[in-house]
């Protein structure tokens, strides 16, 4: 065996290859020592062959233990060989042995989607791991896993987890179709994956939702959606989607009613505000200035007295300025990233203002934008609101008031429109207890 | 709506001569239309009316009929984005360019019209009730507004008895033209559906006609009204919020009347898009269909394309006039209509009955 595989590898200088001799027997072992558990391997293998050895005993784990599985097929020997597992050759029969290394062994605490008073754990990047947090928190007999593996090099382990139940089901066909179509040289994050299965690569909006919350997947589970785990994410990729999953936070959930109810509100409003506070600016003090009371109309233009360029100018600047800060604060080791922070928002602010580059009213908008945007639980729809923001920049250059009026009826016509994997995406009365519309104005 | 299509400005210039008796029969009138049209849809689960002329009629007489059915459809959209893109220049950009101004509501509706069915009505329901609560502040604005004249109504009011004019009628129907909807989003009722709250549709009728009717009277006095075109963006620019960033009302009101117009037309676009291609002959209606068609994008640039070549013939005249045209065409192609498909619905009723007794499937009249 150890010949096979060493040609077949290219005998790779990471790989161990023995024929172990315990004076009774021999047995020819292989495996790369970086991928297994080498624990796992003295105590599953090295013990029961050396210091225990019984022939009878040896051969009956091998046939009857867990870990080990018959391997007769030459070609499958160097798949699992890369899997992480342990091969050995005893009396002419080649076996397998599970010794994967896990790098983890808990559940993380969450980073991106963090909560108050909710559960702490958040997923991890070991798909094992994942799925018991998932069978924990969704503990039903309805409860499917089925296993696949995409990417040619990579072949990551997918997990498309749902309850068989209450799953929707035309969604779930639409999601085999469109795993079949799924081909990829390299599989490494949830969000590659849910590129790949998006409706097109245009699409501005998401329609699947990543999370790193095992309760959240549970919730959705619950809801007939169907969740897929990747191996190496910690993040598990929803599908279907609506508008409004994007703005829950898991929060709301563990909160009073009303409280909940008024955050969420307060959210839409952030959502609004980052979306279209740009262009306003822009409309009212470019075009309609009589659209806002005159004493404001009057401060506004009064702070843009110093600022020797149009309107559409200080906003390039200064949205430029805010989306190279959020970057930078991402990118830049956590040491840095406050300083960076104070920098740029704090100190260049103030002086861009007194140096008359933009007026105090933009600084101010600009912030608006800025925190409001952070209040989108989600990461993925916050870039598209952060995105959206200049189709409404642009068209308010050109038409003003009436250009912000048209986009934002042209966006709600795009969301009705998007079908995220066969469902809307945003409809407030869903088909099956649905009214006509009907207008009398 | 109808604010767009000259329907109070109509109504008003009629106002000694019938306008209050016309409003009065239009709510009789149009109700009874709309209630018996929705009925009869009611018969006919998840089919549009294409579906429903093809069913039960010769090729000869349903084509002309669902052409004639999107023209008057496609032409209603165009003269709102005729009046609307009038109205925005005069209001807000009066140096804008008007093409440049129709370019971007062409876009617009193009791109809302042409999309599935199903989308669109989805996209109604949510502009519709984004719209309501501020529809509902003006609307509550201008009935506690203290320099609306009471006594101005009352004086209108008292020419109640004055015989109703043909064209007020025609125009005053319009309130209740909502139904005409269900000639294509019939489609997506499951069978068995009801409408519901169906009292409504008379009282909300009457409750929008007397509003827009009579509040603009209240503000500009008897005579004053008829002096105005655009009369109710000249009664909203009347009244004043004392708090808040928005001094005037005007433009909370074209905001509102905005998203309307553009839902509206987004709706005539879509239904005389859907009808035109019924008129094709291997059509398959589909409710939903993802991605959108090329042809619809095709059928929906010509209406576009049309919009342009209506707005470089019209001016506020003729546009007016036009449109009072069609408002007198479309109440008679209404009646029509609303006879066509009761004789439809008798038709199919006696078929059931005589096919009931050997086991038929088809329960129309469920």
């Amino acid at each position: 065996m150890i010949e096979e595989v060493k040609a077949k590898l290219g005998n790779p200088a990471d790989l161990t290859t023995e024929i172990m001799d315990n004076g009774y027997t021999t047995m020819e072992l292989c495996f790369f020592p970086s991928m297994c558990d080498s624990h796992q391997v003295k105590d599953g293998i090295l013990i029961p062959f050396s210091y225990r050895f019984d022939p009878d005993e040896f051969r009956r784990m091998l046939r009857s233990d867990l870990d080990f599985t018959y391997a007769p097929n030459q070609d499958e020997w160097i798949d699992l060989l890369l899997q992480g597992c342990v091969l050995l050759q005893y009396e002419g029969k080649v076996y397998c042995f599970d010794a994967i290394r896990k790098l983890q062994t808990q559940p993380e605490d969450t980073e991106v989607e963090a909560s108050l008073q909710g559960p702490q754990s958040a997923m991890t990047e070991d798909l094992d791991m994942n799925t018991y947090l998932i069978r924990l928190r969704y503990n039903s007999p309805t409860l499917v896993i089925r296993k696949l593996q995409k990417g040619e090099i990579s072949r990551t382990r997918i997990n498309i987890i749902y309850d068989r139940d209450k799953v929707n089901r035309q969604s779930l066909e639409e999601l085999e179709k469109r795993l079949d179509k799924v081909k990829t040289k390299l599989l490494q994050a949830s969000g590659q994956l849910a590129m790949l299965l998006g409706n097109n690569r245009y699409t501005i909006f998401p329609v699947t939702l990543q999370t790193e919350r095992p309760d959240r997947v549970a919730q959705f589970l619950n809801r007939g959606k169907i969740g897929l785990l990747v191996d190496g994410s910690r993040f598990a990729i929803m599908l279907p989607v609506r508008f409004f999953d994007f703005m829950h936070a898991m929060d709301d959930d563990y909160e009073p009613f009303w409280m909940g109810r008024v955050i969420i509100l307060f959210r839409y409003i952030g959502m609004m505000l980052s979306m279209t506070l740009p262009s306003l600016y822009i409309a009212v003090s470019m075009y309609n200035p009589e659209f806002f009371r005159v004493q404001l109309a009057f401060s506004i233009d009064g702070s843009r007295a110093a600022v020797p360029y149009p309107a559409f100018i200080e906003v390039f600047i200064m949205l430029f300025m805010i989306e190279a800060l959020i970057e930078a604060s991402i990118r830049l080791p956590r040491f840095v990233g406050s300083t960076a922070a104070t920098v740029g928002g704090l100190i260049l602010g103030q002086a861009a203002q007194q140096a008359g580059l933009v007026s105090s009213i933009m600084i101010i908008v600009t912030s608006v934008v800025a925190i409001s945007n952070f209040v989108i639980p989600n990461s993925s729809f916050s870039y598209s609101i952060r995105a959206l923001k200049y189709v409404f920049v642009v068209t308010s250059i050109f038409y003003g008031m009436v250009g912000i009026i048209v986009m934002s009826f042209i966006t709600v016509v795009y969301l009705c429109n998007l079908r995220s994997f066969g469902q809307p995406y945003l409809a407030l009365f869903l088909p099956n207890d649905k009214q006509p519309s009907r207008r009398t104005e | 709506m109808n604010i767009m299509l000259f329907v109070p400005h109509i109504l008003v210039k009629d106002r000694f001569d019938g306008a209050v008796m016309s409003l009065l029969a239009a709510i009789a009138i149009g109700s009874l239309i709309a209630i018996v049209n929705a009925w009869c849809f009611q018969q006919f689960p998840q089919m549009g009316l294409p579906e429903i002329l093809d069913q039960h009629l010769p090729k000869v007489l349903s084509l002309p009929l669902i052409a004639f059915t999107a023209l008057t459809w496609m032409s209603g959209g165009i003269f709102v984005v005729y009046s609307f893109t009038r109205t925005m220049g005069i209001f807000f950009n009066p140096e804008m360019n008007e093409y440049l101004f129709l370019f971007i509501m062409v876009m617009a509706c193009l791109f809302a019209g042409s999309r599935s069915s199903r989308s669109v009505q989805f996209a109604l329901e949510v502009l519709l009730l984004l719209c309501a609560p501020l529809g509902l502040f003006i609307l509550f604005k201008t009935t506690t507004d203290r320099l609306v004249s009471w006594d101005a109504m009352r004086v209108i009011a008292g020419y109640v008895r004055h015989p109703p004019s043909f064209r007020s009628v025609a125009a005053a129907t319009f309130l209740f033209s909502g139904y005409l909807n269900m000639q294509i989003f019939n489609r997506l009722n499951p069978p068995g559906f009801r409408l519901k709250h169906r009292w409504l549709i008379p009282l909300l009728g009457a409750s929008f006609a007397f509003f827009t009717f009579f509040i603009p009277i209240g503000f500009h006095g008897t005579i004053g009204v008829d002096q105005y075109m655009y009369l109710w963006s000249v009664t909203a620019d009347s009244m004043v919020l004392k708090y808040g960033f928005v001094q005037r009302v005007v433009y909370l009101f074209l905001l509102v009347f905005s998203i309307l117009s553009l839902m509206f037309v987004m709706n005539t676009y879509h239904c005389a898009m859907e009808m035109f291609k019924a008129c094709w002959i291997q059509y398959q209606a589909k409710a939903e269909e993802s991605p959108v068609p090329k042809s619809n994008w095709i059928i929906c640039a010509i209406f576009g394309a049309l919009s342009f070549a209506y707005a470089s013939w019209s001016n506020d005249q003729k546009n007016q006039w036009a449109t009072e045209w069609w408002l007198i065409g479309r109440f008679c192609v209404e009646i029509f209509a609303t006879c066509i498909t009761l004789i439809i619905v008798y038709l199919a009723r006696k078929k059931t009955k005589v096919r009931a007794p050997r086991g038929g499937t088809a329960n129309y009249g469920k």
